[in-house]
């Protein structure tokens, strides 16, 4: 079989021992990769602790994964995930990244890495080839991630060779719940807290690389299809878009049809900012362009700021989410301060999505009279304060002061403050929303609300096809659904969460240079490296799988059909902008969600469906949980 | 009798074309039709968010909308708009050679055009689905996002007959009609 190494490496953290694990075949045909075959190990590591496990105790299990195709020079396949209970949303933790790391670790021989346990004193993990170590990382704990990533390339590189380094910084050292982990200093497993994960593991890093390569099961096949991928590639103005301008691309264009959440959701026009914020106003501090492994899109930006009070040196770029989390939402119109910014969250290792949220909410509390200066510790939370922004990161990552509060989170924090505090507040499940407006597109509400790792516009792909930058034709998703409209939405939402589950997180494609993908295009892909026929069924079976494993993971962590909601401050219309007036109807696309779904009352999922996907012992789980409930 | 294209001539012979079948064509006109595109013009040279929104433009755009002889669409379409720092300096439609020496060129089979002006599918879109293919400095044109939607809104909001509406009987006076400005303009 192509495109699995066919094994994966265990790390013990607690006993400081490392064995090769075989790769189920079992796995591989019903869950993929990525976090297919990631969320089927975390369940069967957890076993009967899943419900109470803390997610920050050394149960808790942390997988990486590639997928089958990652590795491969497919164009926007250099994907990789890693998953355990989120310290954040308390249910199944999700993240994503793409960079090098894939590649290398494929390139070493191995699927991917699982760590159990938790070592008493740091250490990180070398894996070169067939070879792989527990380090001591005593001197690397404490240290910002551009630091360490430079020291552990410049150890265990040789030549022109440079391993890819994947590390957290001080804040998943000191448990910020939103902290991600930095890959190659411009790459981030950004979303629901595993930085967090790894630092109460003591696991410093993961420095990886390998001399293999990916066995490709059908090579003359994988050379068309490829062919054809680089030429639409080519050919599409989305991809030029994301080249030129980054992920920033599109930020007048959102801002035009009401996606870009302003000032903490509560604003709908702010021509003058994006004005500011746009992507040639970020051409400003450019200096160059960057890519993944093998891909043609080159959507990654590297910046410089050579004067003034933002100064930094050359580096990784902000990207739209980080924009859009620190300008839009904090109204802050100064793209130097941004870079500086987004520099810091990088260095720190913090999710960038829920740490500018996280301010913008409290700055919207504090400037509504529900937070006061007594509990900043005597800070004027403020709109449009870039230096006071970059003071409360530094906070944040080192759990100081009122940054102590804000590293739990806007969810946590709306708990502990009270009163008028949760209609400001905009999470799904705990996680802080990211940067589209559910109110310029219904059916990404939707998604959010069912979203299995809280709210994602990723891993489902419903944004780029409701926005119609997508197209799934054949399964009846033309490109021509509105946004702002909740009917029919529930049928695209459960399409492209099954379709999305196996495309975008377990085999895996970027949603970026992914949207030139049709249906075919990802089935030859899968059959030409796997070397055996995939159908579309199968695609969208594996989809669903996956997605109601997820979905069960969080059921017997206790979130149920009540978590399946918007947040009350995105379901008021706003007055002005390209989404003014415009809400979703939750009730009609969540009744229709549930029927497609099969889910009973208690949004939980059918016997037989379960069954037949392969899922019966989960749900005879589930059952024993709802009993014992 | 027929004109050259960027002469005084063509210039003069065309207005005066366009005001005979403004005052004798009835209304809702052809989509592409002289008629259809001066009053594209005047609604352009109208708006005041246009204005504002093209403060800075510079170049010409043109539409080129693909032959369809089904529907009655023998030859090639070419709509022409000057546009510089928010004015709206014409609209004409114009010859090929023309057309396709324009700045910025929007091209689209006419179905995609009809859902355009329709107001059924919005040009960004269709240009990120490869619907409608741009030729041009994608840079420049992508500061502009809001003006050009402004373009296709003020399209949307004309009464317009789509080819694709016309009985058999119209369809073949328009293709004469077509047939004979081609020959007196080129286009």
């Amino acid at each position: 079989m192509g495109g699995y190494c066919g094994r994966l490496l265990l790390v013990n953290l607690s006993t400081k021992t490392i064995s090769n694990i075989p790769l189920r075949d079992d796995l591989k045909e019903d869950y993929l990769g990525g976090s297919g075959i990631g969320a089927r190990l975390l369940y069967e590591l957890l076993g009967e602790n899943i419900a109470a496990m803390d997610p920050l105790a050394p149960g808790n299990p942390l997988v990486f994964m590639t997928g089958p195709i990652s590795g491969t020079t497919l164009p926007s396949t250099a994907r990789m995930t890693v998953n355990a209970l989120s310290p954040l949303t308390g249910i199944w933790g999700e993240a994503n990244v793409g960079g090098q790391l894939s590649a290398q670790l494929k390139f070493a021989g191995w699927d991917g890495v699982i760590f159990l346990g938790a070592a008493d004193s740091p250490v990180y993990l070398h894996v070169a080839d067939e070879e792989a170590y527990l380090l001591a990382a005593d001197e690397l704990w404490g240290q910002e991630t551009y630091i360490v990533t430079d020291l552990l390339q410049e150890r265990h590189g040789g030549g022109n060779r440079k391993p890819a380094v994947a590390v957290i910084g001080p804040a998943g050292e000191n448990g910020v719940l939103y902290a991600s982990i930095t890959h190659n200093k411009g790459h981030h497993f950004g979303r629901t807290g595993m930085g967090a994960v790894m630092g109460s593991k003591k696991l410093k890093g993961l420095v990886l690389s390998g001399t293999g390569k990916v066995i490709i099961g059908n090579p003359e096949r994988y050379k068309e299809v490829r062919q054809r991928l680089l030429s639409k590639m080519k050919e599409s103005l989305t991809v030029q878009l994301f080249n030129l301008y980054g992920t920033n691309c599109g930020i007048e264009a959102g801002h035009l049809s009401g996606d870009v959440p302003l000032k903490n959701w509560q604003l709908g026009e702010w021509a003058e900012g994006i004005n500011a914020l746009n992507g040639p106003a970020f051409e400003t501090v450019l200096t160059d362009r960057a890519t993944c492994y093998a891909c043609p899109v080159a959507c990654k930006r590297v910046v410089e700021v050579k004067d003034g009070l933002w100064q930094m040196a050359v580096g990784p770029g902000p990207e739209y989410e980080t924009i859009a989390s620190f300008g839009a939402m904090c109204l802050i119109l100064d793209v130097a301060a941004i870079a500086k910014i987004n520099e810091r969250c990088n260095q720190l290792g913090l999710d960038t999505i829920s740490c500018g949220c996280t301010i913008a909410f409290a700055i919207d509390c504090f400037a509504k009279g529900s937070l006061t200066t007594e509990q900043t510790g005597g800070l004027e939370l403020r709109w449009g304060k870039p230096e006071l922004v970059l003071k409360l990161v530094e906070m944040i990552a080192a759990q100081e002061g009122f940054g102590a509060e804000l590293a739990l989170g806007s969810h946590r924090l709306a708990e502990k403050l009270g009163g008028e505090t949760r209609k400001y507040l905009a999470t799904v499940k705990k996680l802080e929303l990211p940067m589209h407006d559910p109110r310029a597109y219904h059916g990404l509400g939707l998604t959010y609300a069912t979203s299995v790792r809280g709210a994602c516009h990723v891993s489902g792909v419903s944004m780029g096809v409701e926005q119609g930058t997508m197209l799934l034709e054949e399964l009846g998703l033309d490109g021509s659904h509105r946004g702002p409209t909740s009917a029919d939405k529930a049928r695209l939402v459960v399409l492209t969460q099954d379709f999305g589950m196996t495309f975008a997180t377990a085999a895996i494609v970027c949603v970026l240079g992914g949207m030139v993908y049709d249906e075919q295009d990802f089935v030859a892909c899968l059959s030409s490296v796997i070397g055996r026929e995939w159908t579309l069924e199968e695609v969208m079976r594996c989809g669903r799988r996956n997605w109601l494993l997820k979905r069960a993971i969080n059921l017997l962590r206790g979130a149920g059909p009540a978590d399946d909601c918007l947040p009350e401050i995105v379901r008021k219309p706003l007055t002005e902008g390209g989404a003014a007036g415009s809400v979703a109807d939750m009730e009609l696309m969540l009744e229709e969600f549930y029927a497609r779904r099969h889910f009973d009352r208690d949004g939980y999922p059918a016997r037989e469906e379960m069954a037949a996907l392969g899922l019966a012992d989960v749900f005879v789980a589930l059952e024993e949980f709802r009993y014992r409930k | 009798m027929s004109y050259a294209y960027g002469t005084e001539e063509w210039e003069k012979a065309y207005l005066e074309m366009v005001a005979i079948r403004l005052a004798t064509v009835s209304k809702p006109y052809i989509q592409g039709s002289p008629e259809w595109v001066a009053t594209y013009e005047k609604l352009i040279q109208e708006s005041q968010e246009y204005n504002e929104a093209a403060k800075g433009w510079e170049g010409t755009v043109v539409i080129h909308i693909m032959p369809n002889p089904e529907l009655g669409l023998d030859a090639d379409v070419y709509q022409l708009l000057d546009l510089w720092h928010g004015e709206c300096r014409s609209v004409r439609l114009v010859p090929q050679e023309a057309g396709e020496k324009a700045d910025y060129i929007l091209s689209g089979e006419l179905a995609r055009w009809e859902a355009v002006v329709a107001g059924d599918l919005e040009t960004t879109k269709a240009m990120m689905q490869g619907k409608i293919k741009l030729k041009g400095d994608l840079a420049t044109i992508v500061r502009y996002v809001k003006a050009s939607t402004l373009l296709t809104e003020i399209a949307a909001r004309m009464e317009t007959k789509f080819l694709s509406q016309l009985s058999e009987e119209e369809r073949e006076q328009y293709r004469k009609e077509a047939a004979k400005l081609r020959a007196e303009f080129g286009f």
